[in-house]
């Protein structure tokens, strides 16, 4: 295993930051997900042996990360904190941080200048940090993070502050590191981003880790729940008249379309959006209506929080709890 | 069915004057500070010289009310200065005749030699050596005096160390003025707020426990009639405290508001005292190897360059200003070292003003 | 060689931050206090009809007072400078990260307090032997001089940077109480409890070194501490080696065993 807490409680003070965490996780992609102060950044700190946990066992590559700074070696860490060096150039900067891995001078200048290429900062890496955009800060991060060449990155929140061609940018790049074989762990709270890179899921939120899993069975959790379809069809009414009659179906409205739009939009909020999709093939065979675009208006990270939080405090029906 | 508007209101009812909107900032700092068990401990500890003083006071009634310790302390007091009039020489060069001399005089010299090396202790040793109707007034002024100057100044030092630098640098490090002025606050009242931060806890330990100390002579006096013969005390320790805030907080908060990082204005806080007092007890010490002398002795506190550089301590400036407010010197004795504290604040005010004025980053 | 490599960038990058106008100008302003004070006081009694006796002995004090300054600044914050620029993760995730970061910041702040201390103790001496003329040795007191100080930056500097981890919250505070209470007085009280301040030892390596130069008499320390015969500069020296060693292995251990918190944690 890569990475294993048992019971892991952590305590500040009165304040919980994680409770009673079990994780067992193996070399591989992960999505660190949950709402701002749900205890991502406490997760990680854990995890790399920052803090020790009041409760439980943190194992990283099997070893008690605390007592052993050697796994440093093996890990990348960009974290969400703002870089504070005005003066400093990102050359400097990391250049530094990669002395402190322990290589020699020399061998830190080619790593620096290898990793600043490869997140695109070659032309802007000898002007003063205090000049650099936000991106550009970000990508300085990630520049240190990944020029040791680690076995194992940890990104906490690597897209604030990004445009959406630096958020395209670093998707891809996130993609070719798990490529490559290597770990990734992902800490965000913007699903469709983390969703991007197609890791294995980890649900956290007040300190609880609420569930995980692949992409598949996080949306099989959405799937089995309430929600609610939005479908553009040529013939909503025709098709409401269909639909109205299934079981899973709760109540159906007829929306005008949004500007840009072709046709009247069916709203279709249901107990169970697995059902209606299985049941819509049969409806529209040897009918004469055609489906422009389907999609869940749910399909958010607040919406799955609040359904797992439903699941848990038993309101709802869902998979198994572990 | 009347239907409520439940939209967007905007505020009707009274809002707080202008004049009194620096008080929010006031208070919530306060609170802020007020989290710091550490403050909360050294407030605590700012309090036990009190103990001590108040002691003092309590010796001093018992013998004001006892005609026989009265004449006994009399009687001691002229042993002393005769003492001091003794030509014993120097301690370093006769130390076999000091040896023989009887432990009742080697212990009058003790206590006369540590008392000279306290301000104005002359004064107070005449007045207790021809008890009068102004004994009392003169040896609790002196008693107050001392009270401000040692132990709770120093602790001043502390405390506005640990309060005070971080005010105005994290203001700026998190760019909180953007929050700040774009209310109905002007810079005025943002600095007043700021000032009265560390104005309140340097109340809280010099004013209050002095106040408590004058309270407490008045208690054990015989007589309420010591009211009216030191009434002028309270208005002395106001006064003194106002001496004490003004050009220390102002001092404080500037340097706080010159940089970002607060570790820097804590360090400028210190260096300004110690620089200044260390320079002074520098100079000193060498007077004292050159006279063969102990140091504040007043041979050495009354040579030429010892008092002329004393004016470049902020720590003897305050302490000087004090004497002349609680009546031991007269303000042409000591104008050069209010004039020094006055420039100081006046110079501190207008950077400070400066600083807040400046284009806010964003 | 990870262990130096590591503590030498620290060291390196820390020099490098010094290159700052303000920074400078603050080292700047630390060396030129003394020797500028000490030429207005020569200056001063060229009024009067006294004589200023004993210039080094002011010069010592004066030096002592921003060598200490220098280091209170420097080797002070090791922890909470990192805390406050919120670099703390970037270093302490690093392999041997803490422990580099204290040596390494220890190293920069002792040159820096040292140069401090040099370029006072030469515009002093300057000073002195322009005005009075009255060194007859100025190189040996040169030297010796410098040599203390650079030794009193390093045992001071091991001090500050433990109470720098032990109090990284109030590290300027708790490190001028400490320097106030042990230096002016536990180390005046002629007991054993002295023997355990620097400026003890600091003390008595200056007074066999070159108080004679200064006009001290070292029987009056002796006797000011009821001493019947003085230690050897050597036992002073090793005493101060341990204090040295010891504290920054207690540094060492402490910034390993302790959590420093975040605000972005809790």
């Amino acid at each position: 295993m890569m990475i294993e807490l048992e019971q892991v409680t952590k305590l500040y003070g009165s304040v919980i930051g994680v409770n009673d965490i079990n994780l067992a996780l193996k070399p591989g992609t992960y999505g660190l997900l949950g709402p701002n102060g749900s205890g991502k950044t406490t997760l990680i700190n854990l995890i790399l042996g920052q803090l020790r946990p009041t409760l439980g066992a943190v194992r990283l590559f099997g070893k008690n990360p605390w007592s052993r700074d050697s796994l440093m070696k093996k890990i990348g860490l960009c974290p969400a904190t703002e870089v504070s060096y005005p003066r400093v150039t990102g050359y400097q900067w990391v250049k530094y941080l990669i002395r402190k891995q322990g290589f020699s001078s020399r061998v830190a200048d080619q790593l620096a200048k290898k990793s600043l290429s490869q997140v695109r900062l070659e032309e802007a890496m000898h002007r003063p940090m205090q000049n650099y955009s936000l991106g550009m800060r970000q990508r300085a991060k990630l520049a240190q993070a990944i020029a040791h060449e680690p076995d194992l990155l940890i990104l906490d929140e690597p897209f604030n502050g990004l445009d959406p061609v630096g958020r395209m940018e670093m998707i891809q790049f996130l993609k070719d590191w798990a490529g490559q074989g290597r770990s990734l762990i992902l800490a965000s709270h913007i699903l469709h981003e983390v969703e991007a890179v197609n890791p294995s899921f980890l649900l956290i939120s007040g300190g609880r880790l609420l569930a995980s899993g692949s992409p598949d069975q996080v949306r099989s959790i959405l799937a089995d729940t309430p929600n609610t379809i939005r479908l553009r069809t040529s013939n909503p009414r025709q098709l409401a008249s269909q639909l109205v009659e299934h079981v899973a179906v709760d109540e159906i409205s007829i929306v005008a379309a949004e500007r840009g739009e072709v046709g009247e939009v069916l709203q279709v909020a249901t107990r169970s959006a697995a059902q209606v999709y299985q049941a819509l093939p049969d409806l529209l065979a040897n009918r004469d209506v055609q489906i422009y675009e389907m999609q869940s208006a749910d399909e958010s990270l607040g919406h799955l929080f609040s359904t797992l939080m439903k699941i848990h405090r038993g309101e709802s029906q869902g998979g198994p709890l572990t | 069915m009347p239907i409520h508007k439940v939209g967007y209101r905007s505020w009707e009812g009274q809002k707080i004057p202008v004049s009194r909107r620096w008080w929010i900032i006031s208070r919530t700092g306060i609170r802020v500070v007020l989290r710091s068990r550490w403050v909360r401990r050294l407030m605590f500890i700012c309090f036990f010289p009190v103990l001590y003083w108040g002691l003092a006071v309590f010796v001093l009634e018992q013998y004001m009310a006892q005609p026989d310790l009265q004449q006994n302390l009399s009687q001691t007091t002229e042993q002393m200065r005769q003492i001091q009039q003794l030509d014993l020489g120097n301690p370093r060069d006769n130390r076999r005749f000091r040896r023989n001399l009887p432990p009742e005089v080697r212990r009058l010299q003790r206590y006369q030699q540590n008392l000279a090396m306290l301000p104005k202790s002359d004064v107070v040793l005449d007045a207790l050596q021809s008890p009068g109707s102004d004994t009392r007034h003169t040896v609790w002024s002196w008693l107050l005096m001392t009270f401000f100057r040692y132990p709770q100044s120093i602790m001043l030092l502390f405390l506005v160390g640990f309060i005070a630098p971080g005010l105005i640098s994290r203001d700026v490090r998190s760019r909180a003025f953007l929050l700040y002025f774009s209310r109905p606050i002007g810079r005025f009242e943002y600095i007043l707020g700021k000032l009265v931060i560390p104005a309140m806890f340097i109340a809280f330990i010099t004013c209050l426990p002095a106040l408590v100390l004058y309270v407490f002579g008045v208690m054990l006096s015989t007589e309420w009639s010591i009211i009216g013969m030191t009434w002028d005390i309270p208005f002395r320790i106001l006064a003194a405290t106002l001496i004490l805030i003004l050009p220390t907080a102002s001092i404080a908060l500037m340097l706080s508001s010159l940089t970002q990082e607060s570790r820097f204005a804590t360090f400028a806080w210190f260096a300004l005292w110690i620089m200044g007092h260390g320079a002074w007890l520098a100079i000193v010490l060498s007077q004292a190897v050159s006279f063969r002398q102990p140091p504040f002795s007043a041979e050495v506190m009354s040579s030429t360059l010892v008092e002329n550089w004393s004016l470049i301590s902020l720590y003897n400036n305050l302490g000087d200003v004090q004497s002349w407010i609680f009546g031991f010197d007269q303000f042409s004795d000591i104008w050069p070292s209010f004039m020094i504290l006055s420039f100081l604040t006046v110079v501190a005010l207008l950077i400070l003003f400066r600083r807040v004025s400046a284009p806010i980053r964003i | 060689m990870r262990w130096f490599h590591s503590v030498l960038a620290t060291f390196q990058f820390e020099l490098s931050n010094f290159l700052s106008l303000q920074r400078m100008a603050v080292t700047a302003i630390l060396a030129l206090f003394p020797p500028v004070m000490l030429a207005l006081i020569f200056f001063g009694f060229r009024f009067t009809s006294e004589t200023f006796e004993y210039p080094l002995i002011v010069t010592v004090l004066f030096v002592s007072i921003v060598s200490l300054l220098g280091m209170l600044l420097w080797a002070t914050p090791n922890i909470y400078s990192e805390l406050e620029g919120k670099s703390w993760i970037f270093v302490a995730s690093r392999p041997g990260g803490r422990i580099s970061i204290v040596l390494g910041k220890y190293c920069s702040a002792v040159l820096f307090g040292f140069t401090i201390s040099l370029i006072s103790i030469t515009g002093c001496l300057v000073v002195i032997q322009t005005m009075a003329g009255s060194l007859q040795n100025p190189i040996w007191v040169w030297f010796s001089m410098n040599l203390l100080y650079f030794i009193g930056c390093m045992s001071y500097g091991a001090i500050y940077s433990l109470i720098g981890t032990l109090f990284y919250r109030r590290a300027m505070v708790a490190a001028a109480a400490y320097t106030i209470v042990s230096g002016m007085v536990l180390a005046n009280v002629p007991a054993v409890v002295s023997r355990l301040t620097l400026r003890y030892h600091l003390q008595f390596i200056g007074y066999q070194w070159f108080g004679e130069e200064a006009g001290l008499n070292l029987s009056d320390l002796m006797a000011h501490y009821a001493l019947a015969e003085t230690p050897s500069v050597g036992w002073h020296l090793l005493w101060l080696i341990i204090a040295i060693l010891s504290s920054l292995a207690l540094a060492a251990w402490v910034v390993v065993s302790c959590e420093y918190v975040t605000s972005d944690e809790t």
